[in-house]
Order: structure tokens, then C-alpha cells, then sequence
């Protein structure tokens, strides 16, 4: 079989006319890294094109609507929903080439960059000026601003600062006709429909983004970080509740259960206690007599539950020590299973303990690994369901058992997503919280976006509403697994938690 | 409650107090091709443009229900027409506050302040209403109730409607019931206020805490009457001529408010202030609320939203026009923090308001940013979008005011670029 049969010779032709042949990728073998992202779904694109600006982004956009084909941005492929993955032979726009600072204010704190810029560059680029972009994915070293707005992106930092949205002034899009518009702008509030606000987070179905004006803020005098170990969960949730109880918000908590250690301690050795059953790492920062305030209160609540050891960090070097299992621990994971599946379901605070223990009762009816690394001040929890992707029975149970702890979330009262985004993974379980007028009512801005097809348009453009990244975020859209064999029928849950 | 507005009287007035209720109602004005105007409080009632139609109020003053309040979670989920000052006392039994201030909580409510993005003070360290938004049910004009978000502090799931909701002053749906993020009470508050002779020292000292050590939870530069007015308020004297007042609000627990003080009361000394005090709780709250006042009693009063250096420069070049000045006291107040100012003039007539409006626009229009002229007399409204324009965006915002409200039921005209 000749692969390349599959693909239009004249869009590939148009579409090096706007970027050059280099930077059109559509022979089979070149295309498999643009397959996956960092979820557990693949799917082959028809082509790859990289664009270098956003007037040809808004031109390859043209030419696939002239070709009826659908398209999927894309920037370092981290997704953990598969909202990367490009279903329906999608054209998939690259946007690695667009990483430009464009413009710093520092007075103002007002930074505009480009798409493909790694989020971890932009704090980097403006600490000279004593600023840095506080949404901190760990992915950052490698995830890209533009993904982070399509998924609005949190991270450890979150807790105290806000998701991506909160940090976004203004976004230069691409729409479906391949014009070019500014939602919002380089200020906190603009007039008419807060159209920045409904894109953050829309994971690439209304419009790729061009440009990006975030929010900087000014370094904070000092930081405390501490590390506790527990010897068992409950004196680490118990300590994260009482925490915020204490009127308290710190910059960061975050929970690392028992295997999790298992699985850092061969990296980093950082030598935590045998009975640790939980590490919790609490940072504070601020002035420095909010600090001091607020490291006492944290110091003595650990201690009250039990806390085994403490260990604490005020100059960078030992910060990032501290900091560095955590960050490693996804990576870790490889110690234990060749695959993760990286679940990402939000609980109320005080209902962290509950759902920590449900989720061990379902890796235990289910006979399958899952280990706990999570931000616990906001109880987004992302139990990391361990299997063998070679195992077709295996790949079964973990979608089953993402499936039942997204059910416990939400039967909790929270939340199918706090960061990761709906995606392929989560879209049939979009029914667990929303009802068909909720959908129903979101599908119209989608509509709203992407606008009636050209009366000249190709039978073969898209139908309404899914030009950009198909198959995604709405129920019915596509089947998670479904590499593996996994049928729609597979794993519907059924039930409904209404929110309100 | 009047429900008059804009010389419109609505022949009929709804008073929801359940949400079948608030749906059969909508369901009712839409069978019968009416149109409607939502009601919380009426407190931000008058911003925007003159409706194009206006035979139904919906009164949701009674649709209040149960407040459901989560201190563990530093949640709450409240109905629009509860009041922010009830829901805020709700929450300060258990040591926590509502994130965003509004002007006027006694009367002003969740829906009507969500629904119109209503500023308070506070903005300067925690943003606008929108970021402590996590999920709304908002029955749209034909009576459909839909819910976007959740009720937990995180959540993506879907598109967030209740982002687009707020801010599009009632003009996709009417908001019905809204969660919020909250945060804890702070141990500690304090007011310094200090008074200069020149605008770029006041200035100067502000856009240091701003971007240095720390933000204070609100940080204002008031200029012109309002700026006496504040200095007065505070029970100090104020000096005869022109000046500007830096307000800054300090908070947190005893030890980090003393050291805020001693940083704000330290670089304000050093940069020769003509006066200074740090003022005691009651002394705060009236301070900041006679600031308020300022922009209530004003004949005009326009909010400009820029990046802070551009505000505070808009603000200058406004003040000294000389028609302006001719034409009565004028001040501004500046969110440092936020990067807003607001321009309040007090003429003496409507023309004479107008005329300012239309020199207010003008030079607004020239700067990156946005407006909104929050309030002005009829005339004003009858002459000019109260709103900035929204540049090339227009036709996607209609579309989107098509899709959810196909039959303008909703505020129609009412909201920027007359949608
Ligand atoms: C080890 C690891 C740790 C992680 N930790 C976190 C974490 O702490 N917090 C967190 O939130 N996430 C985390 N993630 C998930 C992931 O990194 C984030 O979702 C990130 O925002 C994705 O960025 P990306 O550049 O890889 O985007 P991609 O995966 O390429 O794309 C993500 C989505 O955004 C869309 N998109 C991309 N670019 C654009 C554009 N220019 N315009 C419009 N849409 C666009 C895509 O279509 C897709 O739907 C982690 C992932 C991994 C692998």
C-alpha cells in the first residue's frame, strides 16, 4: 500500500504554495509523531503544514476550507485528553514556528507572544525585569501558551494565582473564513461579549489562536516551600483542609501518595521516610511577614496531624530540590507500567479524602495500578492508572477505571476536568453533568463561531460547527480507546449529577 | 421599584421567585414577541444604550432562594437576586468574602452585578467579577435553562458560558444563578491615604507598589473634587487647591499589614506628600465609600480600562482640556492596580454634558483601551453608543447574540454596538 495515494496532491500543492514544500509534512512515516499526544488515543492526519505567521496560519486555513478538510491545531502535543489528536483526516496547523516575544511592557506588566511560544520561555524572558507568567503546567519546559489556552492550563501555581484564563487580556484568532480578529486586547476588561473568556479553554474548536496578551506579575519578595511527610493519607488531607480553613490560600499545594514516592525515589533519591504513606509540599510566598505568618500556621498544622518529617526550602537551589520529585513524578511512572493514563477530575476540597479512598476501592475491583500525584488546594486530583498498552485487557480496565473515578468526582459534586480539558477522553461522559440543553446551548456558540458553510463551498467542507478539531469535547464525537478496540458501547456511564 | 428607564415604562412587570417561575415568564414574553429588561437591584439599571423595545421587566429582587454557601470548599452558589452585602454577611460568619466589591452591596444583586460586570475597588488585586465566576444557570429568552461550569474552584468542562455571560449585561440569557470562588477574610485592614501637589509624584509612588513589593488590595489616584472629597472624608483638611489623593488598602494578618503600612507611609514621605493618614476602620469604609458617591452623584461618569500607564495619561489629557474644565468640576479616580480610571464631570445642563461626552469619546477613542459611559442623561444615550467600539469582532458577537436570543427578546440595543 502506498500511503501517500490517500492524500490530495492539489491541497498539498496549494498548501506549499503558502509555507514552502519544507514545512508540509504528508508522507506516512513523517507523519506518526503528529499521531498521538500525551493521552492514551492516536489518529493519522492527512497532512502537516507549519506555518511561520499568522497571516499564513489564516491562509492554510482558507486553503483547507477550499479542500473540505478538517483542521486540528497544534502545539507541543502534551494534551492529556487527546484534544491534540487529529480525527476525520484533519490537516493539522503545527504551531512550533510561531514563538516570538512580540512585545514586553514591562510598566504595565503586559506581555503579547506567539502560539508556539513554551510556556516556561516567556517567565524566563522577562525575570530580568523581576516579572514572570504565573500559569505553570508541569509541562512547562515543554507545552507551548497556545495549548495552554486551548485547554486553559493550570498547574501547582494555580492555587493562589488562577487558571490560564485568568492571565489572558486579549488573543489574536484565526476564524473558519480565515480571518483575522482581536478578542479583547491588551487591557482587563473590554467592551461587548467577553469572547477571550469563551475561547480560553475551547480546546482548538472555534479558531486558532495567533497572538496572546497575557498578564505578567512582579516576583514575590520571598517564597517558603515546605515538604511533609505523612504516614498516612488522611493526616495529609486533613492537613490540607485545615490549611485552607485557616483562612489561608497558599501558592501551592500539592499530594504525592505512596506509590508515587516508589516510583521518584529511584531518580531523584530524595530519600523519603519508609512509612511515608504521603508527601505534601505547601509553598507560601509574599512579603516576608505574610510568609512568616503563614509558614508558622502551616508548620504547626502539619504537626498536629502527624506530619513524620518536615523539611523546608528558602533559596532556589533547595526549592528546586524539593520541587523536583513532583515535578518528575509523571515521568517516573515508567519505573512501574510501560503506559499512563493521567486521570484529571476535580473534587470539593473537603470531599478529597472520600474520593481518594473510592478511587482506591476502583483499583482494587478493577485489579489495576493507580498512583496519586495531584493538586490538592484545589482538589483536582490525577490519579495515573498504570498498565501495559500491549495488553488489550489491561488498556480496557484503565478506560474503565478513569471512567469510575470521573463518575466518583462528580458524584462528589465536582468536576469532569479541572485543566486537561474534555477531549476524546472525557466527551461521553459530558451527559454525567450536563444535560442535552447545557450541550445543547454550547453547541450554538460553536455554531455562532464557525458560521454558515460558503453557498460555493465543496459538498465534501464539514458540516457545521466541527471544522476545527473534530470528533471532540461534545458527546458522540469519537470513542476514547478506540485504537485499542474500545467500542462506544464499551463504557457509557449512565448517570447524571447535576451541579445544582 | 419604578421600572422605568431611558423613557420607556414596561406595560407589565414579572416577580420570579423560583426558577419555573423565571422560565414560564420568559417562555410567556417570548411566546407573545415582547421584549424584556431583566432587574437585580437597579443599581447599574442605567449603563447602556437605549432599548429598542422594552414591554416586560423581570424583577428578580424575590428570586433569592437558598444560599449554599461550601467554607470548607470557599464556594457559594447564590441566586441572582440575592444582595452582595446579604451574601457577603452569609459568608463572613465563616471568615470569608465574595473576591470582587460592587458599589452599593445593600442594594446591588448577584445577577444584576455579574450580568454587568459591575467594578468595585478591590479590582486592583483580584481582577474583575468574571475570574471568581466557576459556573452559572442562565435561562435564555425563551425560557430553556441551561448551566455551564460547575461549583468546584477548577473546573473546565465545555465552553464556559457563564465567562460569556458575564459582562453581556443580560443580553444572551438572564443569569439565574451563579458560583463563585470566594477568599478568606483578611485578619487585618488598613487605609493610608495621601495627598500630593503633583500628579507624577502621586504617581510615581503608586506604580512603585504596584509593581514592586507587593499590591495593595485596592490602590486608587483620585484627582480633582473627588479628590478633596476623600481627603475630608477621611476627617483630615483638605488643602484649597487642585490635588491628588493616592488611596492605598492594605491587608492580610497583623504583621504583614504593619509592614505594608510602614512601606507605603515610608515611600510616600520620601517623595514629600502634603499630607498623609492612616485611617481607622470607620474612617476607611467612609473614605472609600464617599469615593463612591463621587461617581453616583455625577452627571456623567466614564470608565476607561487600559493599560494603567494609558488610563492615568487619559485621564490627565481629559481633565485639562479647557472646554472641559469650563464646564464643570471634573475629577478622575485611576485603579492603579487594575488599570481603569473613571472620569466623572458634574455640568450644569444636559447640553453642557453632552458636549463633554462627545470630547470624552473623542479623546478616548484614541487610545488603546475600552469604555463604557456609565452614566449619563438621555441625551447622551441618544447621541453615542455608551459603549466603545469593539473593533472587527462585531459580526461574531452578533452572531452570537442570533444564536441565543433570535428574537431580541433580551435587553434589545441595549449593549454595545446596539446589539
Ligand atoms: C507530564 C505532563 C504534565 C502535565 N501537567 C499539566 C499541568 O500541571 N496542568 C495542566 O493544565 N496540564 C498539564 N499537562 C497537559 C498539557 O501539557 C496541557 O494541556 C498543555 O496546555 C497542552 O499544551 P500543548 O502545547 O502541548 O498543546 P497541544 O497538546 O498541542 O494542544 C492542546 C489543545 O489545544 C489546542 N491548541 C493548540 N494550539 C492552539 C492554538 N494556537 N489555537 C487554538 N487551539 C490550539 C489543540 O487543538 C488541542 O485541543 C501535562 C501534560 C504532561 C504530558
Amino acid at each position: 500500500m502506498s500511503p501517500e495515494t490517500s492524500v490530495s496532491p492539489a491541497l498539498i500543492s496549494d498548501l506549499s504554495q503558502i509555507v514552502g514544500d519544507q514545512y508540509v509534512i504528508w508522507r506516512s512515516g513523517d507523519l506518526l509523531v503528529y499521531e498521538y499526544d500525551g493521552s492514551i488515543d492516536k489518529a493519522t492526519p492527512q497532512a502537516v503544514v507549519l506555518p511561520a505567521t499568522a497571516e499564513e496560519v489564516a491562509e492554510v486555513v482558507k486553503i483547507a476550507n477550499k479542500h473540505g478538510a478538517y483542521i486540528v491545531a497544534r502545539g507541543a502535543g502534551t494534551s492529556l485528553s487527546g484534544g491534540a489528536v487529529p480525527l476525520r483526516d484533519s490537516v493539522v496547523i503545527a504551531l512550533t514556528r510561531l514563538t516570538d516575544l512580540v512585545e514586553v511592557d514591562a510598566e504595565n506588566r503586559v506581555a503579547i507572544v506567539e502560539p508556539g511560544m513554551i510556556n516556561l520561555h516567556l517567565s524566563q524572558q522577562v525575570s530580568h525585569l523581576g516579572l514572570f507568567y504565573a500559569p505553570d503546567p508541569a509541562s512547562q519546559k515543554t507545552c507551548t501558551i497556545g495549548g495552554n489556552i486551548g485547554e486553559n492550563a493550570g498547574g501547582p501555581h494555580c492555587l493562589a494565582l488562577g487558571v490560564t484564563t485568568n492571565h489572558v487580556l486579549g488573543l489574536e484568532v484565526v476564524l473558519a473564513d480565515g480571518s483575522l480578529t482581536w478578542f479583547g486586547g491588551t487591557e482587563r476588561e473590554s467592551t461587548g461579549y467577553d469572547l477571550r473568556g469563551a475561547f480560553v479553554g475551547s480546546e482548538g474548536t472555534l479558531g486558532i489562536v495567533t497572538k496572546i496578551a497575557v498578564r505578567l506579575l512582579p516576583k514575590p519578595e520571598t517564597t517558603h516551600t515546605m515538604l511533609a511527610a505523612f504516614t498516612t493519607m488522611d493526616g495529609a488531607s486533613n492537613t490540607v483542609s485545615e490549611i485552607i480553613a485557616a483562612g489561608m490560600v497558599p501558592s501551592a499545594l500539592e499530594m504525592m501518595d505512596r506509590k508515587t514516592i516508589d516510583a521518584v525515589e529511584p531518580f531523584y533519591h530524595p530519600g523519603y521516610p519508609d512509612e511515608a504513606e504521603a508527601v505534601l509540599i505547601v509553598e507560601v510566598d509574599g512579603l516576608k511577614e505574610a510568609v512568616e505568618e503563614q509558614t508558622e500556621t502551616v508548620l504547626a498544622i502539619c504537626n498536629k496531624n502527624g506530619a513524620m518529617e518536615i523539611r523546608e526550602a528558602e533559596d532556589e537551589e533547595t526549592r528546586a530540590k524539593l520541587w523536583e520529585t513532583r515535578k518528575g513524578a509523571i515521568g517516573a511512572y515508567g519505573t512501574i507500567a510501560p503506559t499512563y493514563y493521567l486521570v484529571d477530575g476535580v473534587v470539593p476540597r473537603t470531599k478529597l479524602r472520600e474520593v481518594l479512598q473510592q478511587v482506591d476501592q476502583i483499583a482494587a475491583e478493577l485489579d489495576i495500578t493507580v498512583a496519586n500525584v495531584f493538586h490538592a488546594g484545589d482538589g483536582n486530583i490525577h490519579p495515573a492508572i498504570l498498565f501495559n498498552d500491549r495488553n488489550p485487557e489491561e488498556v480496557k480496565q484503565a478506560i474503565l477505571a478513569g471512567a469510575k473515578i470521573l463518575e466518583a468526582c462528580v458524584a462528589a459534586g465536582g468536576a469532569l476536568s479541572g485543566e486537561h480539558g474534555i477531549g476524546i477522553e472525557k466527551q461521553a461522559y459530558m451527559p454525567l453533568v450536563f444535560n442535552e440543553e447545557d450541550l445543547k446551548a454550547m453547541a450554538r456558540l460553536r455554531t455562532a463561531f464557525i458560521g454558515e458553510s460558503p453557498a460555493d463551498a465543496p459538498i465534501a467542507v464539514p458540516s457545521l460547527g466541527e471544522r476545527f478539531n473534530p470528533g471532540k469535547v461534545f458527546p458522540g464525537g469519537a470513542v476514547h480507546g478506540e485504537a485499542y478496540g474500545i467500542t462506544p458501547e464499551s463504557f457509557r456511564p449512565t448517570g447524571t449529577h447535576d451541579w445544582q | 421599584m419604578s421600572h422605568s428607564l431611558d423613557g420607556f415604562t414596561p406595560t407589565s412587570v414579572e416577580n420570579p421567585e423560583t426558577l419555573e417561575g423565571l422560565s414560564n415568564s420568559l417562555a410567556k414574553i417570548h411566546g407573545a414577541s415582547l421584549s424584556a429588561v431583566p432587574w437585580g437591584g437597579g443599581t447599574r439599571i442605567g449603563v447602556g444604550n437605549v432599548p429598542s423595545g422594552y414591554d416586560v421587566a423581570i424583577d428578580l429582587s424575590s428570586f433569592t432562594g437558598e444560599i449554599e454557601h461550601e467554607p470548607g470548599d470557599m464556594t457559594v452558589i447564590a441566586n441572582a437576586g440575592v444582595t452582595i452585602g446579604r451574601l457577603n454577611n452569609v459568608l463572613a460568619a465563616e471568615g470569608q468574602r465574595l473576591a470582587f466589591e460592587v458599589g452599593n452591596p445593600a442594594n446591588a444583586t448577584v445577577g444584576g452585578s455579574v450580568a454587568s460586570n459591575a467594578p468595585g475597588h478591590r479590582q486592583s488585586s483580584t481582577g474583575g467579577i468574571r475570574d471568581w465566576v466557576i459556573g452559572m444557570q442562565t435561562v435564555l429568552a425563551d425560557g430553556t435553562v441551561t448551566k455551564s461550569g460547575g461549583r468546584v474552584v477548577k473546573n473546565v468542562q465545555g465552553y464556559e458560558m457563564h465567562r460569556l455571560n458575564t459582562g453581556a449585561f443580560g443580553t444572551l440569557g438572564v443569569i439565574s444563578q451563579v458560583a463563585f470562588k470566594l477568599l478568606p477574610l483578611p485578619a487585618e485592614q488598613q487605609t493610608i491615604i495621601a495627598w500630593f501637589d503633583e500628579h507624577d509624584t502621586a504617581r510615581e509612588v503608586g506604580m512603585r507598589f504596584v509593581n514592586g513589593l507587593f499590591m495593595p488590595e485596592a490602590i486608587t489616584l483620585v484627582s480633582g473634587p473627588a479628590a478633596n472629597k476623600v481627603i475630608s472624608a477621611s476627617g483630615e483638611s483638605a488643602p484649597a487647591e487642585r490635588t491628588y489623593a493616592l488611596m492605598a488598602r492594605v491587608g492580610g494578618g497583623i504583621r504583614a499589614v504593619e509592614r505594608q503600612v510602614n512601606e507605603v507611609v515610608g515611600a510616600i514621605g520620601a517623595q514629600g506628600a502634603i499630607g498623609y493618614a492612616v485611617l481607622s476602620d470607620d474612617a476607611t469604609a467612609h473614605a472609600w465609600n464617599e469615593l463612591d458617591g463621587v461617581v453616583y452623584t455625577a452627571g456623567l461618569a466614564v470608565r476607561f480600562i487600559s493599560r494603567t500607564s494609558v488610563a492615568l495619561n487619559a485621564a490627565l489629557d481629559i481633565e485639562s482640556h479647557p472646554a472641559i474644565i469650563d464646564a464643570g468640576s471634573v475629577s478622575s479616580i485611576v485603579d492603579l492596580g487594575f488599570g481603569s480610571s473613571t472620569i466623572t464631570a458634574t455640568p450644569p445642563d444636559d447640553e453642557t454634558v453632552l458636549r463633554v461626552a462627545r470630547i470624552i469619546r473623542e479623546k478616548l477613542s484614541e487610545k488603546p483601551g475600552s469604555y463604557v459611559i456609565e452614566k449619563c442623561p438621555l441625551n447622551v444615550k441618544q447621541d453615542m453608543d455608551v459603549f466603545s467600539d469593539v473593533g472587527s469582532s462585531i459580526d461574531l458577537m452578533r452572531r452570537i447574540k442570533a444564536e441565543y436570543d433570535p428574537t431580541n427578546t433580551l435587553n434589545p440595543g441595549r449593549f454595545a454596538g446596539k446589539i
